[in-house]
């Protein structure tokens, strides 16, 4: 007990120090005053891992090992840059003034909601969710199937060659690191490998996704209570994303990263995007391509179904605004080089096993599973049902208006999930333990970006109050 | 006087609330267990490294440690649905693991011994064939069984000394 008392000094250190070295890059984009002081959290907080890890992988190009100054110290120059500047300064101190009055806010904003009771349960409902959440991932060491096989065994190895070193393992070799070099780095920060304390990183991811959905929800006018509830609905339907709060798997990386590249993307189509919002859109790409091998496949499921929305709404400047997207995606292509090149470099299979086949009995099972778990208790409860009744509401107007880009994601989203199911090189008779023990992370990836879809009937079934 | 109308929209809202209500209440029962250890864990404060050396397999792999030196690769016969192996190998790390099936012939293990230069075999918990028993009569010089780390067998494994010998 005492020794996980006395590491959490370093675990916070660690976590603000990942922020630090975001929010130092993003208040140097342009278009950072335009956001909101909860977005320059979250997404600094992404940037910060992004940044930080790309990083990693660089030093175990130029055989420099791993160590906090090698690995933290060159984000300080950002940092001190965006205190030198006037104009960033004024962001900083109006953001450390935000955080510090940032309860007397909240309970401000539950009193003035039109129900306050109702206010105070969103709010208990997530603040007992991280609570259980964030001590459960901190007291006990890490314990799930891939957080011991691959994403913590990858954390411990890097930490123990201080380099991303591939050599005496063989745990997908060729996933994408975002994830296990971010452990590693705490792990610099702790001193050792604690991989109890590490795990506090998934809670602090989890309220950075929460506070990044929170503030598109206001964005597209949803009023505080309604957001407050979605954001309760979003974190208690079911119980998927609550365990991943909790365990040592990239999934709620993948999850955060699409969310922030989807809802860019989606405000964007809508026009009530921050300024600079492509360039921080391909920022959040690279590190969803970098977070994990499904990251790649769904950078192209969004994009296609921005392309989609583009062609069939033709809004004035559509050709511009196609323009700028495939700059994007190419953008986030070329990101993608590093890592590629570097396994390349080793000799590492980069698992082509599953484009081998194409298999129609697994296909139809697919079709039958992925259906079950849209709606299975365990997994997300009411969230799909929901958003299905969301967008069927909107059926008049969805094919008339933006929402169309959310409708095709899900379409793609679960065409590509099944898809994937199908070419799967799994025996016959371990198809469906298979599906059963992957396919809830899957439908996880897109949820908080799909919750989106609730914001049209909250806007409308709950407007804000005047004074909220 | 008439009643004020709630509009349709509300209505549904407000029906998915309480079903959602509903829901929350039935989380509560599903996390109930693993809310009652913790709960049980701080009271006690045997938490984080604790709970691991607690652990019996933990505790077999920290002296398995003791056994094999850090720069050893060894075999782990074991079958990776019991989910075993992964905890051998992350425990064990920075021993190089490679895992062996054990309802392959014995010509496998000592390709397999051959192919990765392993020496230690480890056989966790396996009902051994008869084709296999060589291993328990010692008859092998190759194999130099290591005491104290039952109920599992432990092999030193001594490349140069395997001999094979037969066709399965």
């Amino acid at each position: 007990m005492i020794e996980t008392i006395l590491g959490l000094p370093a675990l916070l250190g660690g976590l603000a120090s990942i922020v630090l070295a975001g929010y130092g890059l993003l208040l140097l984009l342009p278009g950072a005053d335009d956001l909101t002081p909860a977005e320059r959290l979250a997404l600094g907080f992404g940037l910060g891992a992004l940044a930080l890890t790309v990083w990693m992988l660089a030093l175990t190009r130029l055989q420099v090992p791993f160590s906090l100054a090698t690995v933290a110290a060159p984000w300080l120059a950002p940092l001190a840059l965006t205190l030198a500047l006037p104009s960033r300064r004024r962001l900083w101190s109006r953001d450390c003034r935000g955080l510090c009055s940032w309860p007397r806010t909240l309970v401000q904003t539950a009193r003035n909601s039109p129900v306050p009771a109702l206010a105070g349960l969103f709010a208990a409902l997530i603040a007992l969710t991280f609570l259980f959440a964030t001590l459960r991932a901190v007291l006990y060491p890490i314990w799930a199937w891939d957080a011991i096989a691959t994403w913590g065994l990858k954390a411990k190895v890097f930490y123990l060659h201080r380099a991303l070193y591939l050599g005496n393992i063989d745990a997908h070799n060729y996933y994408p690191n975002l994830v296990p070099l971010l452990m590693t780095y705490l792990y610099l920060w702790f001193g050792g490998v604690k991989d109890w304390l590490v795990q506090g990183l998934f809670p602090g991811w989890g309220a950075c996704l929460l506070l990044l959905f929170a503030s598109f929800l206001r964005r597209l006018g949803v009023s505080a209570l309604g957001t407050w509830g979605a954001c309760a609905f979003v974190l208690t339907s079911g119980a998927t994303l609550i365990v991943h709060l909790y365990i040592a798997y990239a999934d709620l990386a993948l999850t955060f990263y699409t969310l922030a590249l989807t809802g860019l993307l989606f405000l964007k189509l809508k026009n009530c995007a921050p300024r600079g919002s492509l360039g921080l859109a391909a920022l959040m790409g690279a590190a969803l391509a970098w977070s994990k091998y499904e990251g790649w496949p769904l950078v192209l499921i969004v994009f296609l179904a921005a392309f989609l929305t583009l062609l069939w709404l033709r809004p004035p400047g559509w050709r511009r605004h196609f323009a700028a997207l495939v700059v994007v995606l190419g953008t986030i292509y070329l990101s993608t080089l590093p890592w590629r090149l570097f396994v390349r470099g080793l000799g590492v299979d980069v698992g082509s096993d599953h484009l081998l086949g194409f298999f129609p009995d697994q296909f139809l099972l697919a079709v039958y599973y992925v259906g079950l778990a849209l709606i299975w208790p365990p997994y997300f409860s009411l969230f799909f049902p929901a958003v299905l009744l969301a967008l069927g509401w909107q059926w008049r107007t969805v094919w008339r208006s933006p929402n169309l880009f959310l409708a095709l994601f899900l379409g793609g989203s679960l065409a590509a999930t099944i898809l994937a199911y199908a070419v799967a090189p799994t025996a016959a008779a371990e198809f469906p333990l298979y599906v059963r023990g992957t396919v809830d992370r899957l439908l996880l990836h897109v949820v908080p970006a799909l919750g989106l879809a609730l914001a049209a009937p909250l806007a409308a079934w709950l407007p804000d109050s005047p004074s909220a | 006087m008439q009643p004020p109308t709630i509009p349709p929209g509300r209505r549904l809202l407000q029906f998915c609330l309480g079903l959602w209500l509903v829901q929350v209440a039935w989380l509560g029962w599903w996390f109930a267990p693993e809310a009652a250890d913790l709960g049980r864990r701080l009271l006690s404060g045997q938490v984080g490294p604790v709970i691991q050396q607690q652990d019996p397999f933990v505790q077999w792999l920290a002296s398995l440690a003791a056994v094999i030196p850090p720069e050893a690769a060894y075999l782990f016969a074991d079958r990776y649905e019991a989910g075993k192996d992964i905890i051998a190998r992350y425990h064990l790390y920075p021993r190089t693991f490679h895992r062996f099936n054990p309802e392959v012939p014995p010509s496998f293990l000592f390709s397999t011994i051959a192919r990765t230069g392993a020496t230690f075999l480890i056989i966790r918990d396996w009902e051994v064939p008869p084709a296999w028993d060589f291993l328990a009569d010692g008859i092998n010089p190759g194999f130099k069984a290591v005491p104290g780390l039952e109920p599992a067998w432990v092999f030193r494994l001594d490349p140069r000394q395997l001999v094979g010998g037969y066709y399965d």
